[in-house]
């Protein structure tokens, strides 16, 4: 019993040591960067990054954006998936079939992130047919599906990764849940198809999967690789625009990169708490 | 098991702070007291110390070219001459800057690069943070060779390189172009503007230094003279001139590739979007690239390269020790290597990499004038001595730095 209470003491100490310590550790580097405090060129205590960084619209621009590809990820690709494991009853991972549904997990996201470029950009292989059926005259007449003004490319590369992710958990969750069986001990009590999965599954697979859909989400939120090769130059997600500044030719630009990346960590922090505190939050 | 939130977040805060100071401070007992500067040494003990040790380079490595010049002539070489064992690290400008700037902050003296290969952009940022080791140039004995009188050589970014980056090649940029489908390609921003004009959506420039670089040119062409750009930075050129540019770009950019909304962020997906005919024109700062690239397989036969009237920037490339390099002598020592008659005689060869020269023919030994006079010519660029008479030289660096924000506030944002 000791014993085992003891392991239980070391991990703890190990995950603080080697994941959170680092961490906050990156969090309090970034907040002293970008008030000054560290760095070969700090000027000394001075809000000034921060105020530069506030007074610019683009930056609640780029904070937005990433919130609506987020949300559109999320949303597109959960339900499908729900509605999918739903029809299957949590039997989906059972049938033959169900390995395709681990396939798109298998592929690092800048592999699906190329993929859709050369299926989806003006000179790809969608516009290739388009051309050759004589939709197009050209590259530049074919539809901008990548490096478009809504995000399309990267939505569908993140729903591409999503959707097996979701079907996976999302079965997982019927089946374990005995979701099948409180419907049909509904149904027994008279409950009708649409009132069982109004009351019953609906409400037990949300409560159970929303800290994870909300992990996913800022997963989402701070991606990298499929927005730079598939956005736009503007509005730019949050991890390209913070790369960005990091890297760029002046500086001085650098702290305000570390606001940012405080500001993500700070929200971050924010939306777990926030999850914790719900109703079947992460236990 | 749920944490208990305020005593933990309260513990936690303290830790990592203490954690930071930790870690701030190993770091900074990491590099150990330095010994003898190779700077006081003579040529024959830096190289007796640099024997039997490894170099580590950091450069960019997205060249099969210069990927196989580098592993399979430059590496062999060095160890069988010197016994020097060169690794190569995958990272350019600002990979190399993070590092050395984080090095330097954490307070490490000996750190994971040893040299770079570097630019102008990247040498400005180095020297802001008293990241380079020197004088060393005057201290290789190659360097006896260097063609310092050309003023594409001996200054960077108009800043002059004082023994701080050892010059290792000379380019000159070109705009790219497939001859079957622009058999007239535009000379100047009037033709530019009407071709685009025409053909909406097949012209766009990247956001980045090669792309930046293009609109010094653009501003060369709007001021008339080159010279206008020379020497320090003038707020009130830079105002006058840019702003024409901007006004340029803005009434011109509807025509380009995705109604000039979005930018390539670099030039390899410029490239890709040339390659896939998306695109007419591409660009590189590297004027050997056509030949390169169609060698290679990448580029249709068709493709050309050429410099527009209003002129391009030529610039060089270097080799810079890091202050905290933890083998400075042997760094030296590869440096040397690298502006020896042989290497530079390999790598200006179009078929091995087609990098110009930095050293000076007339101050060769007569053997290997010939030898560079024997260089096979490109096949699908022009020749170097015909661009070079439309070279400008780099602007200050301040251009550089206005430029990018500019660009990104009144042009892609705008």
């Amino acid at each position: 019993m000791k014993i085992r209470y003891l392991h239980r003491k070391a991990g703890l100490v190990l995950h603080v040591l080697l994941t959170l310590l680092p961490l906050a550790a990156g969090g309090i580097y970034a907040l002293l960067y970008s008030v000054g405090l560290a760095g070969s060129l700090a000027p000394g205590f001075t809000l000034r990054y921060w105020e530069s960084l506030i007074s610019r619209g683009t930056l609640w621009q780029t904070f937005a954006y990433s919130a609506y590809i987020m949300i559109a990820s999320v949303l597109l690709s959960y339900v499908p998936a729900l509605a999918l494991v739903i029809s299957g009853r949590g039997r989906l991972m059972q049938q033959k079939r169900s390995r395709i549904f681990y396939l798109p997990l298998a592929m690092p996201a800048l592999v699906l992130a190329f993929f859709a470029f050369r299926f989806f950009s003006g000179g790809g292989f969608l516009s290739s047919l388009a051309f050759r059926a004589g939709w197009t005259g050209s590259p530049q007449e074919f539809p901008e599906m990548v490096n478009d003004p809504y995000g399309l490319g990267i939505i569908f590369v993140h729903f591409l990764l999503a959707f097996a992710f979701f079907s996976i958990y999302l079965d997982r969750v019927y089946a374990n849940e005995r979701i099948a069986e409180q419907v049909q001990s509904a149904q027994l009590l008279g409950a009708g198809y649409g009132q069982s999965l109004r009351r019953v599954v609906l409400p037990m697979i949300l409560r159970k999967t929303w800290p994870a859909v909300s992990l996913y989400g800022l997963f989402v939120f701070g991606s990298y690789e499929v927005p730079l090769l598939l956005g736009r130059s503007t509005p730019e997600m949050l991890s390209v625009r913070v790369l960005r500044m990091l890297s760029r030719f002046n500086l001085e630009d650098r702290p305000e990169g570390f606001a940012i990346v405080f500001a993500y960590m700070m929200l971050s922090v924010f939306a777990v708490m926030l999850v914790r505190k719900s109703k079947g939050g992460l236990r | 098991m749920i944490l208990r939130k305020e005593s933990a977040a309260g513990r936690m805060g303290l830790a990592a702070a203490f954690f930071l100071s930790f870690f701030l401070s190993s770091c900074r007992q990491a590099g150990g007291e330095a010994g003898l500067s190779p700077l006081q040494m003579s040529w024959e003990e830096v190289l007796q110390e640099a024997r039997g040790s490894t170099v580590h380079l950091m450069m960019w490595q997205g060249d099969p070219f210069i990927n196989r010049y580098m592993n399979e002539f430059v590496k062999p070489k060095l160890d069988s001459l010197y016994d020097i064992r060169l690794v190569l690290l995958e990272g350019q400008g600002n990979r190399i800057v993070s590092q050395v700037m984080t090095e330097k902050e954490a307070g490490i003296r000996k750190g994971g690069i040893d040299m770079g290969w570097i630019n102008g952009e990247t040498f400005y940022q180095l020297r802001q943070i008293e990241g380079l080791f020197g004088p060393f140039v005057e201290k290789l004995p190659n360097s006896r060779y260097i063609d310092f009188d050309n003023p594409f050589i001996a200054f960077d970014f108009q800043q002059a390189v004082e023994g701080y980056e050892c010059p290792w090649g000379n380019v000159q940029q070109v705009i790219i172009y497939d001859s079957l489908r622009v058999p007239d390609p535009p000379r100047n921003m009037e033709a530019l503007a009407a071709y685009v004009e025409a053909r909406p959506g097949t012209f766009t420039l990247s956001n980045d230094f090669t792309g930046m670089t293009l609109l010094k040119a653009f501003l060369t062409e709007l001021a008339g003279a080159p010279d206008t750009f020379y020497g320090p930075f003038r707020e009130k050129t830079y105002l006058k001139y840019s702003g024409r540019l901007w006004d340029w770009l803005n009434r011109y950019k509807k025509y380009f590739w995705r109604r000039g909304e979005t930018f390539p962020d670099a030039v390899a997906p410029l490239h890709q979007l040339f390659i896939n005919g998306e695109l007419n024109f591409s660009m590189s700062n590297n004027d050997a690239e056509v030949d390169n690239k169609i060698l290679q397989g990448l580029f249709p036969e068709s493709t050309r390269a050429y410099v527009p009237d209003h002129g391009s920037i030529q610039n060089s490339h270097y080799m810079g020790i890091m202050a905290n390099g933890a083998n400075k002598a042997g760094a030296m020592v590869v440096a040397n290597f690298l502006i020896s008659p042989e290497a530079q005689w390999r790598k200006a060869d179009p078929a091995v990499w087609g990098d110009g020269t930095v050293l000076a023919r007339k101050k060769l030994p007569p053997e290997w004038q010939k030898k560079f006079a024997a260089i096979p010519h490109r096949q699908y660029s022009p020749g170097r001595d015909e661009i070079g008479k439309k070279a400008i030289r780099e602007f200050d660096a301040e251009y550089m730095i206005r430029l990018y924000e500019d660009f990104r506030k009144k042009v892609i944002e705008n």
